[in-house]
């Protein structure tokens, strides 16, 4: 294969196969990249009618599936447009067996890296897309109609363009956004705003990013580690589900110096508009807390985000609002079994907390299971199902479970959603976070007690405790601790990289750029303009000036050069014929001005190695005699011009 | 190339006046624009740098930079791959009508390049002369289709280059003032030759020259102007500061006429003539030609004889 081809071919697996992984391609380009790699150890051949048909039925899939999805969000249509170039440039790169037009292939590869870019957001992904782009790039130098022979000037291209890239970067200023794009196909969290368990047959442990979370004291310990993200009030039976809910408190004045943050949170980009916190404390910014201790925001999470929590403003708990009726209501008709244990318990003992605590003996003793993969429940009454046949689920079923029965026996309880633990992590500035991802989604509960207010029980600790003492029961299963120990580190310092990535490129705004800009410029937005467009300019005129001067030949400059010293020779009024060489005025020189004889012999010398020589000269050699000869006809010129003075 | 639209309107390339013999390539006389590739390119940097910014996403917009940047270190590097070209028109060989007809020119180059292609914007489908320009003369031989007979002037030359990755194209116009000749084609057919001495009365001006030997000098005659320098009698100049030319006496003539026949239509009596002409220059046979009585060349052989013998048949009556 040609190598431009094996650059396109390359770079194409690099991120199809990358996309695929990571769950943002269309499963028919992954199909067409099975079938690539099969032919490429094969001698089979695509007919272009062939490639044809292909074409024509996966666009008209792509179009069904547009057609089905477009009313589906607002984004469908941008989602639907780059799986429509991914789709383009696999079906493209099926012709790379036969004669096609690869600057066609270099452009689809293109637009393909830049939606890859715009969809996934880790350094990892980062790596790749430049990778491939550079191996694009290098396809396109080594193209049959123009290939740049030496790998130095290839190498050189590439060079000059980072200059131009990163003054650019670092001094255009960042145009606000004019697009109303959510892009809510970016990231997922691990959660969803209901809770069913008769749809879920396993839980999928995503390893992706959901958040970092940097404490003022101490990070708290493993098993305070609850991060509570979405509260799901309202139980029909079957399903847990979000109520409408009220606000609780007011924006905090973020000035008041007796305000200390306790949490400074980042997070990545999500659909939900709740955002996670430990539940201590009171927000800023656009967040504000419900009085179910959901803390809100009125947009989804767009882009990747930072927020503080602060302690020390006095601000009514959301753990002492009373229950509402939606926490309290249960539908008897469902899940008889289950509501018949809560009635007995709350026929036998009066006392909410003595309930709560036999209950918790109940599931002990229940001789329940935890499972990642528990099957599908019975849809009519799925957590007795789960209580009393499969016996086997993960956190939502038990926290679903046990609120339910929790509501039977009259105590008034919810299922909290969120994240429960977290890896810590020291960053470059020796601080310590938690580095929270979608492995962590857990779900428990709360009760009301009378005298305590909402209280947090996970019922999921006393089937499962290494599910919250330890990080995921993932890696205890699939990882021998060997194995663990090394993946584990690998991904501490991975981490630790892309934070550093994160934090100190990903995170560039603005206010970053304008520090950059002098403080004289900085000001008004003219001067600053002014100052942006002449750095840009001057890197423009100094790579313009670099190709000018390696281009033009050097007897040219060599000849003004001699020009010039044969000009200053007449106005010294030394005798010059237009029949004279070089050599003829330098003897002449030589014999009206003995003192100069030697510079003049130097300077005869590198005349004719330039004009005479048949070696061919480096370009350094070239700049150095250059150099000589401007020092030699200089010293020669000034020592005529002392001579002619002292004569005259 | 899309870009000859543009280029080859009227209006733009009746302006260009580069008609001379030597053409250095510099800002004045160089064009550049992006190619349909550059444009898709470029489009591809602004699509990437919206959705980069409307997603506030830093490494798009990063990566859309690092795009444009190529693009815009590309107009230098294509510029530059031109610039300071030296090119000039060569000698031209004689082209037959029935073959393409190549025209060649010379390119100086005083480093290495990427490829340059050329092209005669007169004729129509025609592929470009491409080659890569090595440090010193490259030798380039333009196609310009089948020709009839005749002395032509090469036109417009139009060259591009879109070295390193085609982001750009560049281009020239140059009219080379050497003008080629389309001999006519070479067939076989019936000649009029004759090897009988011409007189001197018949044609003055013309004289034999071959095999004679100073020793067998049959008398002088008056010179007459055109008449080979080597005829000349210097010993009677010296005398009576007149010329005369010599005559021999034993004067076998070895060398043949090719006359113009009549009875045949006058292209074709060309074609054939040119057929003869090519024979005799490959056997080194001493020959004239004679195709009326202004147009004649006295007996000769050797390349330069041929060049001048195919002139006066391609001009002929043109």
């Amino acid at each position: 294969m040609k190598k431009h081809k094996f650059y396109i071919l390359i770079s194409y697996l690099l991120i199809f196969i990358y996309g695929l992984i990571a769950d943002k391609i269309l499963v028919f380009c992954g199909i067409n990249i099975i079938i690539l790699l099969i032919l490429s150890f094969s001698k089979f051949k695509f007919t272009q009618s062939l490639i044809n048909a292909i074409t024509f039925f996966s666009v008209s899939l792509w179009l069904l599936l547009f057609i089905h999805n477009i009313n589906t969000s607002s984004v469908a249509w941008f989602s639907s447009l780059i799986n429509l170039i991914w789709l383009l440039t696999s079906l493209k790169i099926l012709e790379i067996f036969n004669n096609f037009k690869s600057k066609n292939i270099i452009i689809f590869l293109i637009l393909s890296i830049g939606s890859l870019v715009l969809i996934t957001e880790s350094l990892l992904s980062n790596i790749i897309c430049i990778t491939s782009l550079f191996l694009a790039i290098l396809s396109l130098l080594n193209l049959n109609e123009n290939s740049v022979r030496i790998s130095g000037e290839q190498f050189l291209i590439i060079l000059l363009c980072i200059p131009i890239t990163i003054t650019s970067f670092f001094f255009i200023p960042k145009l606000n956004p004019w697009l109303s794009l959510d892009n809510q196909n970016i990231a997922k969290s691990g959660l969803s705003e209901n809770l069913n368990p008769g749809d879920i047959s396993s839980l999928v442990m995503s390893e992706s990013l959901f958040a970092r979370v940097y404490f003022n004291g101490n990070i708290p310990k493993h098993s305070e580690r609850y991060w509570r993200v979405i509260v799901l009030d309202k139980f029909d039976g079957i399903t847990w589900s979000k109520s409408d809910f009220a606000i609780l408190n007011k924006k905090i004045n973020q000035e008041n110096h007796k305000n200390i943050i306790s949490e400074k949170w980042i997070t990545e980009p999500s659909e939900i508009i709740q955002r996670p916190w430990s539940g201590e404390g009171y927000p800023a910014e656009d967040n504000f807390i419900s009085v179910n201790g959901m803390l809100n925001n009125i947009n989804n999470k767009k882009f990747r985000e930072e927020y503080y929590i602060y302690s020390g403003y006095e601000q009514p708990n959301w753990r002492l609002i009373k229950p509402s009726v939606n926490e309290t209501y249960l539908n008897k008709n469902r899940n008889q079994r289950l509501n018949k244990i809560g009635e007995e318990l709350a026929q036998k003992y009066s006392d909410p907390e003595i309930i709560l605590k036999e209950t918790l003996v109940w599931f002990s003793k229940a001789n329940l299971t935890y499972t990642l993969d528990p099957g599908k429940m019975n849809p009519r009454n799925p957590y007795d199902d789960f209580l009393f046949n499969k016996k086997a689920g993960f956190c939502e079923h038990f926290a679903g479970s046990f609120s339910a029965m929790m509501r039977a026996a009259n105590i008034p309880s919810r299922v909290v959603l969120g994240y429960q633990g977290g890896e810590e992590i020291i960053d470059s500035n020796k601080q310590s976070y938690l580095l929270i991802d979608n492995k962590y989604a857990h779900a428990w509960s709360e009760v009301w007690l009378p005298n305590k207010g909402w209280i947090r029980v996970d019922p999921t600790a006393l089937v499962a405790p290494q599910r919250i003492e330890s990080t995921s029961l993932v890696e205890s299963k699939t990882f021998k601790l060997f194995s663990k120990n090394i993946f584990l580190n690998f991904n501490k310092s991975w981490r630790n990289i892309e934070s550093k990535w994160q934090n100190n490129f990903l995170n560039i705004d603005n206010s970053f750029r304008n520090r950059l800009i002098p403080r004289f410029f900085r000001n008004n937005k003219y001067t600053k303009s002014i100052f942006i467009l002449f750095v840009l300019s001057l890197i423009f005129i100094i790579s313009a000036f670099y190709y000018f001067i390696r281009n033009i030949s050097s007897d040219l400059i060599y000849s003004w050069l001699i020009k010039f010293y044969i000009n200053k020779l007449k106005i010294l009024k030394i005798k010059i014929d237009s029949q004279d060489t070089f050599n003829s005025i330098s003897e002449r020189v030589k014999n009206e001005y003995l003192q100069v004889n030697d510079d003049v012999d130097k300077l005869k010398i590198s005349y004719n190695c330039i004009k005479f020589s048949c070696n061919r000269i480096s370009f350094i050699s070239n700049i150095k005699l250059f150099f000589y000869t401007l020092y030699l006809v200089n010293k020669i010129l000034k020592e005529i011009s002392k001579i002619k003075g002292i004569k005259d | 190339m899309w870009m000859q639209f543009v280029n080859q309107s009227k209006w733009f390339y009746k302006r260009v006046r580069n008609r001379k013999d030597k053409l250095k390539l510099g800002f004045k006389n160089l064009y550049i624009f992006p190619s349909k590739f550059g444009f898709y390119w470029f489009f591809s940097c602004i699509y990437i740098f919206i959705l980069g910014t409307n997603l506030n996403n830093n490494f798009a917009i990063l990566i859309s930079y690092f795009l444009l940047s190529i693009f815009f270190i590309n107009l230098f590097l294509t510029h530059f791959s031109l610039h300071g070209l030296i090119l000039k028109s060569i000698k031209q060989d004689v082209n037959f009508a029935d073959q393409f007809v190549y025209y060649s020119i010379k390119i100086y180059s005083n480093r290495d390049r990427g490829k340059v292609h050329l092209r005669c914007i007169s004729v129509r489908n025609t592929i470009y002369s491409t080659k890569k320009i090595n440090s010193g003369d490259n030798f380039f031989k333009i196609n310009l289709g089948k020709k009839i007979r005749g002395e032509y002037s090469p036109g417009h030359i139009y060259g591009y280059s879109d070295y390193p990755m085609s982001l750009f194209n560049c281009w020239f116009y140059w009219i080379p003032d050497e003008k080629f000749l389309v001999a006519p084609a070479k067939v076989k057919g019936e000649v009029k030759t004759s090897s009988k001495r011409i007189k001197s009365n018949d044609m003055p001006h013309m004289i034999q020259f071959d095999n004679f030997s100073t020793t067998n000098i049959k008398g002088v005659r008056k010179y007459v102007t055109g008449e080979k320098l080597s005829t000349i009698d210097w010993k009677k100049y010296s005398k009576n500061r007149k010329l005369y030319s010599r005559e021999y006496e034993n004067y076998k003539p070895n060398h043949i006429w090719i006359e113009l026949k009549e009875n045949i239509p006058l292209e074709k009596a060309l074609e054939h003539i040119c057929e003869k002409i090519y024979l005799e220059y490959k056997k080194d046979n001493i020959y004239g030609l004679k195709l009326d009585d202004r147009f004649f060349l006295s007996p000769n052989n050797g390349k330069k004889h041929l060049e001048e013998c195919l002139r006066i048949i391609s001009c002929y009556r043109r």
